[in-house]
């Protein structure tokens, strides 16, 4: 049953990846000071503001209330430790991208992280290389690697739950799911898709303020939200 | 009465004094203006807060080229404003900027800052990079200037990856595109003055 599922994810992941190169390639601004500004297209937008609507929903009426209580459970010091442990276990998956965008300097400071981070911050509970520049290298994932390939966006895309994306991204997502070692290691594959919402869930309520003050701050949240997402992974492509 | 003097013409040369400093140096005296108002202990507290916000709300004026700042948050519809429009559009927006970011500043908890790079883009245009240490890893901050008759002021700032103009310009072009400048005047007024600032 697991190999069926892994062959569909395999399968899935394959043809939104063909999907986004096929799109044509968007061209970044030159420089930050270029006022044509890169936009993914938005054929979808009804269906993404509906769904930027749910997810508003579902994040302060339903997570609020069960962030209130996590939070009240778990100091920051055990959240972060959480973030750390998760940013940890999924390094094979950046450096598996940084050694396809050709990046060997990054690869060998993410393995050099994860070695010394596994070994000294109890199984990457504890970020020790936090102040050591080199040892903190921005993340690739396989959307970049796409990107860096010369795969446009294709489209702009608000999943369920998991926020702003795009076709690109979403194969990228899905992508980097398989190669998660959560995904291939079996003692812990029945508890993969509870880490992985537990990942997610503690990551949104250390962000959680951060998306409430940028809602209200912003004119449209939703083309906020579109262009905060952007210009964040066309940056993450660049470097 | 010499040193009365000596005062006024620092004062005076204030403006000259920071022409000829370099955008690295620019960023780093404002940015350690800053911090040496948030560590002072006489500005602390709910109580000072106003006292702080009006030496902070000098030091932003002081840092961006305003005009600059107004005209690349709204692109190509910077035209479509009268002179009028534009100079009360940059105020309203440098207004907005002052009440939207400032009191994030009291986050400020002697967070290490790194001075990276400045990179010359052209001999008017300059990028300055630093990080701030947070607990959530090191924050890159972008600062990028332009050189005018005063010297160099900021007129963007890009949080990882994220500029800030950019963001409001997508926002401000989005609402221009249906419906005249003043309408954006008029929100922009909203937010400032309205009850839900």
């Amino acid at each position: 049953m697991a190999r069926i599922a892994k062959s569909i994810v395999l399968v899935c992941t394959l043809m939104l990846t063909l999907g986004a190169c096929a799109a044509k390639h968007a061209p970044a601004p030159s420089s930050p000071l270029a006022q044509e500004d890169y936009v993914i297209p938005d054929p979808l937008e009804p269906f993404n503001r509906a769904m930027f609507r749910f997810n508003d929903w579902f994040i302060t009426s339903i997570f609020a209330p069960v962030r209130t209580v996590y939070v009240g459970a778990f100091p920051p010091d055990a959240r972060r430790g959480f973030s750390n442990f998760y940013y940890n276990l999924a390094t094979p998956v950046r450096v598996a991208n940084s050694l396809l965008q050709l990046k060997v300097d990054k690869a060998f400071a993410e393995i050099v992280r994860f070695a010394l981070n596994t070994v000294f911050g109890s199984f990457g509970l504890a970020n020790v290389t936090r102040d050591i520049a080199w040892l903190n290298p921005s993340p690739e994932d396989f959307g970049q690697t796409l990107g860096q390939a010369g795969a446009g966006h294709g489209v702009y895309l608000v999943l369920p739950f998991l926020g702003p994306s795009s076709l690109r991204d979403l194969g990228g997502l899905v992508a980097d799911s398989v190669a998660h070692p959560l995904f291939w290691y079996a003692p812990l594959y029945e508890a993969a898709v509870p880490l992985r919402i537990h990942d997610r869930g503690n990551a949104l309520a250390q962000y959680f303020e951060e998306y409430q003050r940028t809602k209200k701050e912003a004119f449209d949240p939703y083309l906020s939200f579109k262009d905060i997402y952007t210009q964040y992974r066309e940056g993450l492509v660049r470097q | 009465m010499k040193h009365l003097l000596f005062a006024l013409s620092w004062l005076l040369l204030g403006d000259i004094v920071w022409a000829d400093t370099s955008p690295l140096t620019f960023v780093r005296s404002n940015v350690e203006r800053v911090v040496a108002i948030l560590e002072n202990p006489d500005l602390r507290g709910e109580t000072h807060k106003r006292e702080r916000r009006a030496q902070l709300e000098r030091i932003t004026e002081d840092f961006f080229d305003t005009q600059e700042l107004a005209r690349r948050s709204l692109g190509q519809y910077w035209r479509a404003l009268s002179p009028g429009e534009q100079t009360e559009f940059a105020a309203l927006f440098v207004e907005l900027i002052k009440q939207t970011y400032l009191d994030k500043l009291d986050v400020y908890n002697n967070q290490g800052i790194r001075y990276e790079e400045e990179i010359m883009q052209s001999p008017t245009q300059a990028v300055v990079r630093f990080s701030v240490a947070t607990d959530k890893g090191p924050l890159r901050v972008e600062i990028n200037l332009i050189s005018g008759p005063t010297g160099w002021r900021a007129f963007d700032i890009t949080v990882e990856n994220v500029s800030l103009v950019r963001n409001f310009r997508t926002q401000f072009q989005s609402i221009l595109q249906s419906h005249p400048p003043q309408h954006l005047i008029a929100i922009l007024k909203e937010r400032i003055h309205g009850p839900n600032r």
